[in-house]
């Protein structure tokens, strides 16, 4: 067990390394570079003599475009990260990892709490899905779950503004507090008002996940509906409802923890359209905005995030089917 | 009126062309039929509070526990009306083991599966007919306080009052039984549930599939005795399922009570489920090709288990095999079956020294025998028809090697050679006119 | 239920056709061939066409390429515009308001006031900027004039393209090296599986933001940046299919039928493309039809991010970018015309490519039970 999760993490190393070295040489070849575009306005303006640039990329270590000094750029950033330094974000002015881990929470708590709403609603359904297969649940589970899948997030993202922030007046367009609220309000209201700020883009998180969790959970019931098991278990005269939620239940499950582990980059990582979509400044938006800058720290910070989740997501995974399913050993 | 549009289509596209495929327009109609029959007899078995009168019968013979009579289940499948049964008949007596042989995909599975409700629904169901069983209904009749036995310092075995939580002495209801029969046939799905693992239970052919690969052995037997004795605790429950596990001949009980499925061998599965079998000590225990998955030493072990187990609770086996030496060796009566009817039924001795129907005469040289040495080994030529759309003619007819005129009429009816020995073949129709 | 009166239905039946072929046919039909069965392409077919939702997505998809198609073509239609057509009449009157404030000094009180008055100017626009819906402009024109029903269709045209291309491209990409990786397993398998896992491992969209920020300032010619954009779209798209043709190729290498096929020493070619690869195509037809899906709704991402196409040409993603940056609010709140009908046409696009994948899979999936 302890060599099967060493040697996944070895090949997990190797991989990032070569994460990084692609993502890396292509935020590089980014023509226009963070010392560009945040001063040629002042160039415009005669403001700045343009001799200055130069010095500015020499200080930000963007002015050797040459392969040698690529590889030079990598290797020094390389060393920090060795260290435990991501640098220090262009954008931002603050060390990569802080600005990460401040703009983190309002993420996850977005992502986690529809996280826990999809997996209330969809697993249920997807079991009545399947139980009742070609009935009227299964049809009109089955249309709406499609549906969700194929809606683009800033799309109903939009509706929803529309709809029920413009016209009905339900819930406020965007941002994360109100600009209304006083400034000696108690942190309950501020936590009201956040709530009631995030009904919106949680809403559209959960409709757009639901479906497929369901698909997911309704194919695998159906799958160990059908298995010896089952019959032998009816047979015993086990309940039809014991059938399902006990014999079945406990198969389908199987999968779908698995599954869980595999949502861990989205989890921590933000969701980047829905939050430019409804203002919210959580890491998303803030990566979003330092794309657009040419951040390179920040760039790389970021997605080495998501590159280290995933592949944690990964081996959790395989990790989690050994625990769940009594069948499966690590021994490889 | 299925049957009739279906006979059409195989008539008249005969004669115009040569496809062995169904057109789109005949396939709309089979589905469209197939949805509404399906329909309504899933209602039919979904409904709540049946009364009971509606599925209380008589036997024809109280010394039988199960009685199939003109026993119809059919699978409405996409290519037409599949009668994997199709009017089968025959009793299965107190105390006495009864195999049902025939070839694969002759409806032998599909008969056992009908007696526990457990024909693939919604495409597979019993249309017609009644499969009468003797029940014993559980009635609750007071209480009695419980009590355990355990061995006090003297080493005498003492009994001493079970206590709750709240220090108070816990009671276990008390239930008589009282006999009634009931036509499983007509039986709503949840009433079902009180005889399924009771009073009738199935081994399967598959042991490596058929236990539960996330719980443990232990836990899978248990659930037999708790969900069946009333009353029973899980304490209770382990013990009992320890003695199963030591009936069945499991050296290690405790250790295979607590491993999983997947730890076990086939055999040992195998046995693990006929400990689930027998854990409710039930009068009619199905065992489905019990030994065909397995290899032979096992399969030799498995049968005198199950022989010796006939011995010890009094059970009826129905005992579904294609091997008849199994059959020879194990049965009481025999059944034989052909694409989904019954073609000829007697005692052990009647089929295998007396046999009649060409069939089971097939059957009997198609075995090899060690003494005779032959050039050849003997098989029935051609196979099994599909039945869907069958002739009204016998259905050996193209197989069988002793044809008459009559064959080319209707399918034969049951002809009866002595007392328990019938035939279904034109060649004995001179036999009944004698009889009557 | 007519099963009661089955068995006189049955002899009245031999009774009226006297001439059944089973009794006086000369040469005897036999049983088993008088059934009639499905071919396998008939069940699949009849199990796909069967399903209500296939035939729904079918229909729609057919429409759609229709729309996008043939709809531009009709140009004597007098609602049908060119795709940057501008339409130089003049357009709506614009009643603006603005607060002037000024300082008026009081020749009375010789006192210095200040007012605000409100000058009103009532301009006619010169060209016919987001006009409202009318006969000439079905869902009224945009910021530059552009037609926007007529846009609706030259939108489709490319994101329909891209769908198709792309996700041809990576189904041959990821069959090549998925097929290499598992036929060959060893090194070129371990070779092939990191860089899928590598490529797994990059988050898509930050990637797909950072190239496009680069091209974007590259000032890459319009039409390459379409290639551009698809090439990126196929080399961040065939990871996935060359990890399911690869398990796919290694499960079917275990199976007897292989073995066979190793035992009479077939030449690898043969084994690849006559055993393996078909066993393989249902699930990548299914693989690929899922993907199209996820092909146009990636591509109206980023053109909802402004990051696709250069906004002179139309895709649905770009229609719909008005409602993102700072006019956003403005456009979702006055001129839903100008970006529901898009979000419209890419779900309809989607949800066409669901249904018909999802309905592939079960019409594919031997163990289907209908």
């Amino acid at each position: 067990m302890v060599k099967y999760v060493l040697k996944r993490l070895a090949i997990a190393v190797l991989v990032l390394f070569g994460v990084s070295v692609i993502i890396y040489t292509l935020v590089r070849f980014m023509p226009a570079d963070f010392v560009d575009q945040k001063y040629q306005p002042l160039i415009a303006s005669g403001q700045m003599d343009p001799s200055h640039l130069d010095d500015l990329k020499e200080l930000y270590g963007l002015s050797d475009r040459s392969f040698g000094g690529l590889v030079k750029g990598y290797g020094k950033w390389m060393g920090n990260l060795l260290k435990g330094d991501l640098g220090i974000s262009f954008y931002y002015q603050l060390p990569v990892g802080q600005v990460i881990f401040q703009n983190m929470g309002i993420s996850f708590a977005l992502a986690f709490i529809s996280l826990i709403l999809e997996f209330l609603i969809a697993v249920p359904l997807g079991i009545k899905a399947a139980t009742h297969q070609y009935g009227f649940v299964d049809y009109s589970a089955t249309v709406l779950s499609m549906i969700g899948i194929s809606l683009p997030s800033f799309f109903l993202g939009a509706i929803f503004i529309r709809f029920f922030a413009v016209e009905l007046r339900w819930f406020p367009v965007n941002g994360l507090s109100s600009s209304g609220l006083p400034n000696d309000a108690s942190s309950w209201t501020i936590f009201w008002d956040m709530a009631w700020h995030l009904v919106l883009p949680m809403l559209v998180l959960v409709i757009l996940s639901i479906g497929s969790l369901m698909r997911y959970t309704r194919t695998n019931t159906l799958e160990v509906l059908n298995a010896d098991y089952i019959r032998t278990a009816r047979a015993k005269g086990v309940s039809e409802h014991s059938v399902i939620y006990k014999h079945a239940f406990r198969n389908t499950m199987i999968p779908l923890v698995t599954l869980l582990a595999g949502t861990l980059p989205g989890l921590f990582g933000g969701a980047m359209i829905t939050e430019q979509v409804f203002s919210i400044p959580g890491i998303g938006q803030k990566a979003y905005i330092a794309l657009q800058q040419g951040d390179i720290p920040f760039v790389m910070g970021y997605n080495m995030f998501l590159a280290v989740l995933t592949v944690i997501g990964t081996l959790l995974s395989d990790l989690m089917y050994a625990v769940v399913d009594p069948r499966v050993k690590l021994n490889k | 009126m299925k049957e009739k549009n279906t006979e059409k289509n195989t008539l008249t596209h005969k004669g115009k062309d040569n496809s062995h495929y169904i057109s789109s327009k005949e396939l709309r109609k089979i589905e469209h039929e197939n949805f509404k029959t399906v329909k309504t007899l899933e209602k039919k078995k979904r409904r709540k509070n049946v009364p009971e009168s509606e599925y209380l019968t008589q036997m024809r013979d109280p010394h039988n526990i199960v009685e199939f009579d003109n026993l119809h289940t059919y699978f409405f499948t996409d290519a037409g009306v599949l009668k994997a049964v199709n009017g089968v008949s025959f009793d299965i007596p107190e105390k006495s083991i009864v195999g049902v042989v025939g070839e694969s995909g002759c409806g032998k599975s599909i008969t056992s599966m009908s007696l526990m409700q457990l024909v693939q629904a919604p495409q597979g169901q019993i249309v017609e007919g009644s499969i009468r069983f003797r029940s014993e209904k559980l009635i609750p009749n007071g209480t009695e306080p419980m009590t355990k036995k355990i061995i006090d310092e003297n080493g005498n075995v003492k009994e001493v009052p079970v206590l709750d939580k709240h220090g108070k002495q816990r009671t276990r209801p008390l239930y008589k039984k009282e006999e009634r029969v009931v036509d499983i046939a007509k039986m709503p799905v949840s009433e079902m549930a009180h005889i399924r693992g009771r009073e009738i239970s199935m081994i399967f052919q598959e042991p490596m599939t058929s236990l539960n690969p996330v719980f443990t052995i232990g836990y899978q037997l248990d659930e037999v005795t708790l969900l069946h004795v009333p009353g029973a605790t899980r304490a209770d429950a382990k013990e009992r399922s320890l003695e199963m596990l030591k009936l069945v001949g499991i050296a290690m009980p405790e250790r295979v009570y607590s491993s999983y499925p997947h730890e076990l061998s086939g055999g040992m599965r195998q046995r693990v489920m006929i400990a689930i079998a027998i854990a409710c000590n039930p009068k009619l225990i199905i065992a489905d090709e019990p030994t065909t998955a397995l290899d032979v030493t096992i399969q030799a072990q498995i049968l005198d288990l199950l022989r010796e187990l006939r011995k010890k609770l009094d059970s009826s086996i129905m005992l579904i095999t294609h091997d008849l030496g199994v059959i020879a060796e194990m049965a009481d009566y025999v059944v034989v079956m052909y694409a989904g009817r019954v073609v000829e039924k007697g005692t052990v001795r009647e089929i295998f020294k007396e046999s009649a129907h060409p069939y089971t005469i097939g059957l009997q040289k198609s075995k090899p025998v060690v003494s005779s040495k032959v050039d050849k080994l003997f098989s029935i030529p051609g196979q099994v028809p599909n039945p869907i759309n069958m002739p009204t003619t016998c259905y050996f007819r193209d197989r069988c090697d002793r044809c008459i005129k009559e064959c080319d009429g209707n399918y034969p009816g049951m002809v009866q050679l002595s007392p328990t020995h019938f035939v279904a073949c034109h060649l004995y129709d001179k036999k009944k006119e004698e009889n009557v | 239920m007519d099963y009661e009166n089955k068995n006189p239905d049955i002899a009245e039946e031999t009774v009226t056709i006297p001439e059944s072929p089973i009794s006086s046919n000369e040469e005897t039909v036999s049983i088993a061939d008088s059934v009639k069965t499905l071919s396998p392409g008939q069940m699949v077919m009849k199990r796909f066409f069967r399903s209500k939702l296939s035939m729904v997505g079918l229909v729609t998809l057919i429409v759609l390429f229709i729309f996008s198609f043939i709809g531009p073509e009709l140009k004597f239609l007098p609602f049908i515009w060119g795709e940057t057509e501008l339409d130089k009449s003049p357009g709506k009157t614009v009643v603006t308001e603005k607060q002037i404030s000024y300082s008026y000094t009081n020749p009375e009180t010789g006192e210095v006031e200040n007012h605000t008055a409100i000058s009103v100017s009532v301009q006619q626009l010169k060209s016919n900027i987001e006009a409202p819906p009318s006969k000439e402009h079905l869902l009224g024109t945009d910021a530059m004039t552009y037609d926007v029903f007529s846009r609706l269709m030259y939108g489709g045209r490319i994101s329909l393209t891209i769908g198709f291309v792309v996700v041809i491209l990576e189904t041959l990409l990821g069959v090549l090296l998925g097929g290499l990786a598992g036929y060959f397993g060893k090194w070129v398998d371990q070779l092939i599986m990191r860089i899928v896992d590598i490529f797994y491992c990059i988050p898509t969209l930050p990637l797909m933001l950072i190239i496009s920020f680069m091209l974007d300032s590259m000032g890459i010619e319009d039409r390459a940046k379409l290639f551009v954009m698809m090439a990126l779209l196929t080399l961040l798209g065939w990871a996935g299919t060359a990890r399911l043709v690869r398990g796919q190729i290694l499960y079917l290498r275990e199976q007897e039928y292989m073995m066979a096929a190793e035992a009479t020493g077939l030449p690898v070619w043969r084994k690849i493309f006559k055993h393996l690869l078909p066993n393989v195509m249902p699930q990548l037809i299914v693989t690929m039809t899922l993907g199209l899906g996820n092909i146009i709704l990636t591509e109206a991402t980023l053109g909802y991010l402004g990051l696709g196409l250069p906004s002179r040409y139309a895709t649905w993603g770009n229609m719909i970018n008005v409602v993102s940056g700072e006019h956003g609010l403005k456009y979702i709140q006055n001129y839903p015309n100008m970006w529901v009908a898009p979000g419209i046409c890419i779900i309809l696009a989607v949800l066409a490519f669901n249904f018909i994948g999802d309905g592939l899979r079960d019409a594919f999936d031997p163990k289907s039970k209908r």
